[in-house]
């Protein structure tokens, strides 16, 4: 099993767009993806389909008593997820109130599938909710740090790896999100960030591309509809460097 | 046993069946059932209508009631092959030539293709390991041993000897060299060195042999005219003969200098001057280098790039000033280039120069490739690198072959330099090159004692003892000559400057050279005096036709016997070590353009080397219309008539001379077929076609990002690319308006760089666009990502295809004949309606010929 968190530096920078089409792609390649949302705006759900009253989640689940993984969906292509679900704010709070006293509930749920090497387990962990992000990074096998090219992401990322608190800063990675190089701004980032983060950069850049958006409005993956897109190049890139990644990080081998 | 009778009757037969849908395979009974009762599979018209490939059935004609039983009555009676084709959706443009010319060309091609394969003995041996074998036993210990060695040299010199002077008759010539020929033809299979070698040794023995029969018993002693002739001739073969053993010693073993990493330090780099020499060129043409230069991968600080203008020209020096480099011009303009450089030596002091003319664009990786060689090498004065064209060259361009076969070029850069450099003798070749400064200003600057400036430096540091490098990998290129009096034009300045070398610092007197690189040098100057040997050539069988001058005294048999067997080994000898970079029989085209032009400067050079003047190249011009440039053919065309003549005159003996000159009058005869083959290659090449566009496109795959105004970004691939727009290949092109601004992103290494562009054309597969670049900066990051690419080279051979002498020389065949048709469509253009008329009327006969079905291939 491989654990991919993916956590954006700041709000809005696309990190559950990025879980969601590489679902998409890890699942074009057979592999088994399963995709967790952490995040309490339940976001991530659209991106495969759900209607938009639905409620059910990962969340009312667990605080309801009723077994967790009936929360879980299965997509036409097989990718499976689980949204966080319509809670009120006394809700979530109650859950992280939980989960403070059982740091590892979620290590215990994740073991608890019966996985193999081919399956892929998607987190999009929140911003705020300082205990499940921690329980998802102390996890993963990758945490990819989503950012774009503007000056309040490259500010914010000196204090990153306190803010988000990572444990082994081998697994983080800082992937450059809707990069458009016909702006100068961008570019000037980007080559900053080629040169003072070389280490952690993720080779692959995702370019700003309006079919990304449209996709999602249209409610198709974007490979269904624009698949000549350079977004679907960039994320087709992207896992395979991913997969790759994995494959040779040492932490794959626990 | 079935009868041959029974046997084609059978196969009638089965064709019928095969026609009706029945499979004739089957049992007897089903046979007459299926005739009968079972219907054959359903298929649909277009499969039945493919066995007509010549008749449009959406479309008949009149002509068609003829057509279509004639085809099948053919397919019935003949046994015939489907054609097999990639896809059945494009349809071919009626070519203009007349269908004569094609089924010849067709024919000849089809024919030297079978011959050559018979040529080829297929074995099941294993060559690699024949190989091994081969090396293993020509680095055995045992030839260390100076005792052996010697030994091995005397038994081999008394051997050469005994081939080369013993007299045979002609049984016995014929028999030693079948024998050779044999040899070569079973051993040519073989890859590696050894073997490469052992033919150049087959190839010395059968020419010298050649030439000793020559020299001893083909001169006619009592006849003054055939003597003057003859000797001519002889002293002409003496030439080729010393050039082709001056070749093999030259080329036997390309050294192929691997580049050598810097030191990680960058701090102990040195620093590097690039100069870039321009006269009369037009701004846009020097741009480009500027910008490449400028984006040469080297610590800032100890790269200084200086703009020479000989022409003191204002917008230049803004230019440079706007670009921020050094702009040096000098009040005289005395000694053209080489002054021009020798002034900047003196306002410059980096311990290194790197020289490019003004139209060659340098790679981003040029001085980390090259400099590494200096650090190891003290005594290293000059780095020199492959001109490299990105354009096609006159004969390219008119006879249309650009990219198809290797260009005139590629032999001297690719092999020669090489070769060169296994004895460390390369030189200087004026651009893309570096040479250390010390040793430059120890000879007193660039020379300017001839029109080569640039050899003669090189000999002049060599003559001190320094050493010369040669990298074989293209890291610049440039525009290739713009029409043929430009090319012959630079030639005669190379040539007149060759033989000023040769005349007034030869490197076979003097000091400070080894006998290799003296063997190097002259063979570079001497290949230039092929001019008079040429002409001989293409004249030599007149001699006898129209004068019945014995040139060579021999009877026809025996010349034969000696003379095709040292031609065909040159040929495969040649093609062995020269295939990738130059085909066979081509050399025979370009000598023999140049040959008039040539002549006289080295031979004037020869005895007053300091008449003559320098004359630039022009770059950069362009040709507006196609035109048949009569100026630079009236010498082919002179030799054209007068072997015409000859011929004429040959056929007219053939029928009223003597009996026992047939054989003499028919070998003749074929040596004037050749000449006039090859005269008429040289004709071709005078048709200069148009040059359709200002800017080259360069044909290379790079990806791209296509940025619409509506937000979307589209992926690509470049097809092609050049100064002035781009062309774009992707699975989905949108649909765009003509003039529709986008932009396009090309990556510099890991920085990506968008540039404005207009829509030009668009089809479903392909978007050419046009930059509408704003600022130099764009400019300067363009050519950074497109021509500056350390990768731009280094797939330019991969579409070619192995020389094979038999096939090439089919393809100089049909350049000669083209030339033919060339000459007669510019000569007769009063003719050209009627001649059209006719070859309609040709083509609408040949409609009716039954042609074999069209099949898709299977996958």
């Amino acid at each position: 099993m491989n654990v991919v968190s993916v956590t954006g530096i700041t709000g809005g920078v696309g990190a559950t767009t990025l879980v969601a089409q590489l679902a998409f792609a890890l699942r074009a390649r057979g592999n088994r993806v399963i995709a967790f949302d952490l995040s309490p705006h339940n976001m991530l759900r659209l991106h495969f389909g759900m209607p938009w009253a639905e409620g059910v989640g990962l969340v009312p689940h667990v605080l309801s008593g009723k077994p967790w993984n009936e929360s879980a969906y299965r997509c036409e292509n097989m990718v499976e997820f689980l949204p966080f679900g319509k809670c009120s704010e006394h809700e979530v709070a109650a859950f992280y109130r939980m989960l403070d006293k059982n740091p590892s509930w979620l290590a215990e749920r994740l073991a608890e599938l019966e996985t193999d090497d081919n399956t892929y387990v998607l987190i999009d962990s929140p911003r705020s909710g300082h205990g499940l992000r921690a329980q998802a990074h102390a996890l993963s096998n990758l945490i990819l740090i989503v950012l774009e090219a503007d000056t309040q992401a490259y500010a914010v990322l000196d204090q990153a790896q306190t803010s988000l608190s990572l444990t082994d800063a081998d697994m983080a990675v800082l992937l450059l999100n809707g990069f458009d190089p016909t702006r100068t701004l961008d570019c000037d980032i980007a080559k900053l960030l080629r040169h003072t983060h070389a280490a952690s950069l993720c080779p692959v850049t995702i370019h700003r591309d309006e079919s990304v958006r449209e996709a999602l409005s249209s409610k198709r993956s974007l490979n269904e509809y624009a698949p000549y897109s350079q977004a679907e190049s960039d994320f087709s890139t992207l896992t395979t460097w991913l997969i790759a990644w994995l494959a040779n990080s040492p932490s794959s081998l626990r | 046993m079935t009868s041959p009778f029974r046997k084609s009757f059978q196969s009638v037969f089965n064709s019928l069946l095969m026609a009706c849908g029945i499979d004739p395979a089957q049992s007897r009974g089903r046979l007459m059932l299926s005739l009968l009762f079972i219907l054959p599979p359903p298929r649909p018209a277009s499969y039945y209508a493919r066995f007509f490939p010549h008749v449009n059935f959406g479309h008949l004609r009149i002509g068609d009631t003829i057509r279509i039983p004639l085809q099948f009555l053919w397919l019935t009676l003949m046994h015939v092959n489907p054609h097999e084709v990639q896809s059945l959706a494009a349809p071919k443009i009626k070519s203009s030539r007349p269908y004569v010319f094609r089924y010849i060309r067709n024919r000849v091609h089809v024919l030297s293709r079978r011959l050559s394969k018979r040529l080829h003995f297929r074995t099941k041996a294993d060559f690699a390991h024949i190989q091994k074998l081969a090396e293993s036993a020509a680095n055995h210990r045992y030839w260390d041993n100076k005792l052996v060695s010697y030994l091995a040299y005397g038994v081999s010199a008394i051997l050469a000897l005994l081939c080369i002077t013993t007299p045979f008759n002609t049984v016995s010539q014929l028999l030693f060299i079948s024998l050779l020929w044999i040899t070569a033809l079973v051993i040519r299979n073989i890859p590696g060195q050894v073997v490469t070698l052992l033919l150049m040794v087959l190839s010395v023995v059968a020419s010298t042999r050649y030439l000793w029969w020559r020299m001893t018993s083909t001169l006619n002693w009592d006849s003054s005219l055939d003597l003057i002739w003859g000797l001519l001739l002889l002293i002409s073969e003496l030439y080729t003969w010393t050039i082709l053993l001056f070749g093999y010693a030259q080329t036997a073993w390309p050294l192929k200098r691997p580049p050598l990493t810097l030191p990680a330090d960058s701090g102990i780099w040195p620093c590097v001057d690039v100069f870039i020499p321009t006269y009369n060129e037009p701004l846009k043409v020097v741009k480009p280098t500027v910008y490449a230069a400028l984006g040469i991968d080297w610590p800032k600080d100890k790269l200084n790039i200086h703009l020479l203008d000989d022409g003191r020209r204002e917008e230049f020096r803004c230019f440079a000033e706007q670009a921020g480099i050094n702009y040096i011009a000098r009040p005289s303009n005395e000694h053209a280039k080489a002054g021009n450089l020798n002034h900047a030596l003196t306002k410059t002091n980096s311990e290194f120069i790197a020289i490019f003319d003004c139209d060659h664009i340098p790679t981003r990786s040029f001085l980390q490739l090259c400099m590494g060689w200096f650090l190891r090498d003290p005594k290293l004065a000059l780095v020199q690198t492959p001109h490299h064209f990105y354009s096609a060259d006159p004969f390219e361009r008119n006879l249309g072959i650009f990219r198809t076969a290797p260009n005139e070029g590629e032999l001297f850069y690719g092999l020669i330099q090489d070769g060169n450099d296994m004895w460390n003798a390369t030189f200087f070749c004026g651009s893309c090159a570096i040479i250390k400064r010390a040793p430059l200003e120890e000879i007193g600057g660039i020379a300017v004692e001839t029109v080569t400036e640039d050899a003669h430096t090189a000999l002049k540091l060599q003559r001190l003892g320094y050493n010369s490098a040669y990298i074989n990998i293209p890291q610049a290129a440039g525009l290739a000559t713009e029409s043929l009096s430009a090319h012959i034009g630079q030639r005669i300045r190379w040539a007149r400057g060759m033989a000023q070398i040769f005349r007034l610092d030869n490197p076979f007197l003097g000091k400070g050279l080894k006998w290799t690189q003296r063997l190097c040098y002259s063979n570079a100057m001497l290949h230039f005096f092929n001019g008079i040997p040429r002409l001989v050539f293409l004249t030599a069988p007149l001699a006898f036709l129209l004068f019945h001058a014995y040139v060579i005294y021999a009877p026809a048999l025996f010349v034969a016997l000696y003379v095709l067997p040292h031609m065909a080994h040159a040929t495969i000898t040649n093609s062995r070590i020269q295939g990738p970079f130059r085909n066979s029989f081509w050399a025979e085209i370009y000598e023999t353009v140049l040959s008039w032009y040539i002549a006289r400067p080295t031979f004037v050079a020869l005895f007053a080397p300091h008449k003559g003047t320098f004359n630039v190249t022009s770059k950069g011009d362009g040709v507006d219309k196609g035109y048949f440039d009569w100026t630079i053919a009236l010498p082919y065309l002179l030799l054209i008539v007068l072997n015409i003549m000859g011929i004429i005159a040959g056929v007219w003996q053939l029928y009223s001379g003597p009996l026992d000159e047939v054989p003499t009058l028919i070998l003749n005869l074929f040596w004037v077929l050749y000449n006039m083959v090859i005269l008429g290659g040289a004709a071709a090449v005078a048709l200069e076609s148009k040059q359709v566009r200002m800017t080259h496109r360069v044909q290379l795959t790079l990806p791209i990002v296509l940025h619409l105004t509506n937000g979307k970004r589209i992926r690509g691939e470049t097809a092609d690319f050049s100064e002035g727009g781009i062309s774009i290949v992707s699975a989905f092109i949108p649909a765009m308006q003509r003039d529709e601004s986008v932009m396009v992103s090309l990556w510099r290494g890991k920085e990506e760089m968008t540039f404005p562009a207009r829509v030009m054309s668009i089809t479903p597969t392909q978007l050419r666009l046009r930059w509408e670049l704003q600022n130099a900066q764009q400019e300067s990051a363009l050519v950074q990502c497109t021509f500056g690419r350390a990768d731009a080279w280094v797939d330019w051979s991969k579409e070619r295809k192995p020389d094979k002498p038999i096939e090439s020389l089919a393809t100089v065949i049909s350049v000669g004949l083209l030339g033919y048709r060339r000459l007669f469509e510019q000569l007769l253009p009063r003719l050209k309606p009627t001649l059209r008329r006719i070859f309609t009327l040709n083509e609408f006969v040949d409609s009716f010929r039954p042609r074999a079905p069209v099949f898709m291939e299977k996958k």
